[in-house]
């Protein structure tokens, strides 16, 4: 039976998305978006690597283990580490949106223009058919052909529609109300988990005048998964937990229920974590 | 390298800028090295020894995982002003068996930045400016704390224009250099939809 799973890696800080699909051979095929490895915290490498040992796959083995890695968009806190990690498991694709400044994280485009452990690598955006993971269609709902936001690099955020049988699964990066007022009409019907955007923050999930935007296009109940922020920054923001709370749609969080694992058939969605 | 800035201090570059009511700060990246475990495994011909030495005493040790701050240029010349210092020492440090150069970040208060710090932005760090800053990171030191300790250290700080310029330059090369790789496999590339 097939199935999707995707896990959001409690990294304490930034994002970091396992997405893992098992095809109706019994196969599984690997992806992941974003991490937030530094030198004295390498917890989505640590996390992967049990995690294949459990799957028990051959990491001494030459070939890529991940059929794609996506950095999100260009931040720190979004991108560091995967160039560790990516020399470690390998990956068929390195995808990225296209940005006007790649600043910090220059230094993980010049490893994947030299590195044989990336395929072949290519900025994403709306206009482009990216093949399925598995039995798992993906489409991109963001960003536009050749639209950079230039003074807000979360908006150029890479926002991802996984969909298995009858569920969607949307990943957001930090994506804000500029973005959300052009896609969320866009958000697929059938939406069973999303991943709120920029860790819970007030713009991430209302706009300018404290309006709902993405959240008022959604009818299904999603199961919603937080990489909170309650250090530095506290978030998520209370005004964005209450709305959800007034919703009474569920809510999982990293800081609260460590690594998050939202899983469908097609059909279901199950969520399981580590602990309250 | 004690003949330049490189020496006392560290380069930084602008990644983003918080404006929030509690948080009034500028995340920014610094270049580490970082060794994988093993240090290319035993037996290799790769695997040296070090010594960790002063005036008084001296340590032979076999290296097995490391992670040092890059602070200036392979050559010596203390900073980065072309992009073909970056790229040369990086080039360098990654033909090392097992070396490679990986990106870290921090925070530093906006109120030390003389003027709004821009993205790709390169500054540098005294030592006592930037061990608070790695304190702070790894919650060594509270918020508070930090903050009053950025007060005292506040002409720690200092725009670097020319390294600015030439890690711009060398962001444009790399961007270049992908698009060069895009263009020569065309048959890898994802297709467009036809709407």
């Amino acid at each position: 039976m097939s199935e999707l799973r995707v896990t959001l890696i409690d990294v304490g800080w930034g994002d970091s998305i396992l997405i893992e699909s098992l095809d109706e051979n019994g196969k599984w095929h690997y992806g992941l978006v974003d991490s937030n490895d530094t030198t004295y915290l390498r917890s989505s490498f640590i996390f992967l690597k049990k995690h294949f040992k459990k799957r028990k796959i051959d990491l001494s083995a030459q070939g890529p283990i991940f059929e794609f890695v996506l950095l999100s968009h260009g931040h720190d806190d979004h991108g560091q580490g995967l160039k560790g990690i990516i020399k470690e498991f390998g990956t068929e694709k390195f995808w990225y949106p296209k940005s006007t400044s790649w600043s910090s994280q220059t230094n993980l485009l010049r490893y994947a223009n030299r590195s044989t452990r990336v395929g072949f690598h290519q900025s994403l955006d709306k206009t482009k058919i990216v093949p399925a993971l598995g039995e798992v269609d993906i489409s991109i709902l963001w960003p536009e052909y050749n639209r950079i936001d230039r003074h807000n690099e979360n908006n150029n955020s890479v926002v991802l529609a996984l969909e298995l049988g009858g569920v969607s699964f949307v990943l957001t990066g930090d994506a804000e109300e500029e973005v959300w007022s052009r896609i969320a009409s866009q958000l697929p019907a059938n939406t069973r988990f999303f991943k709120v955007p920029h860790h819970g923050s007030v713009n991430g999930t209302f706009d300018s005048q404290g309006n709902e935007t993405w959240s008022a296009r959604l009818t299904q109940s999603p199961a919603l998964g937080i990489s909170s922020h309650p250090m530095r920054f506290s978030h998520p923001d209370k005004q964005v937990i209450d709305l959800f709370r007034n919703k009474a749609w569920p809510l999982y969080r990293t800081d609260e229920n460590y690594h998050l694992t939202f899983m469908t058939d097609g059909t279901d969605v199950k969520v399981k974590y580590s602990h309250v | 390298m004690e003949d330049g800035r490189a020496g006392r201090t560290v380069p930084l570059v602008v990644d983003d800028r918080k404006e929030l009511p509690e948080f009034r700060m500028t995340r920014l990246t610094y270049f580490t090295i970082e060794s994988e475990p093993g240090l290319g495994g035993a037996g290799r011909e790769e695997e040296k020894l070090w010594n960790l030495s002063n005036e008084r005493f001296q340590v032979p040790f076999l290296l097995n995982s490391m992670s040092g701050v890059i602070l200036g240029p392979v050559d010596g010349s203390g900073l980065f002003l072309t992009a073909a210092s970056i790229e040369e020492t990086f080039d360098r440090i990654e033909a090392q068996p097992s070396f490679y150069v990986d990106a870290n970040d921090l925070w530093l208060p906006n109120f030390l930045f003389e003027k709004m710090p821009e993205r790709g932005g390169v500054y540098r760090a005294g030592y006592p400016l930037f061990r608070q800053a790695l304190y702070f990171r790894a919650d060594m030191v509270d918020h508070d704390g930090f903050l009053d300790m950025c007060l005292e250290l506040s002409a720690q700080l200092a725009y670097s224009e020319g390294e600015t310029a030439a890690f711009q330059s060398w962001e444009a090369g790399q961007i270049e250099e992908a698009i060069k790789n895009y263009h020569d496999r065309p048959e890898m590339a994802l297709k467009y939809r036809e709407e």
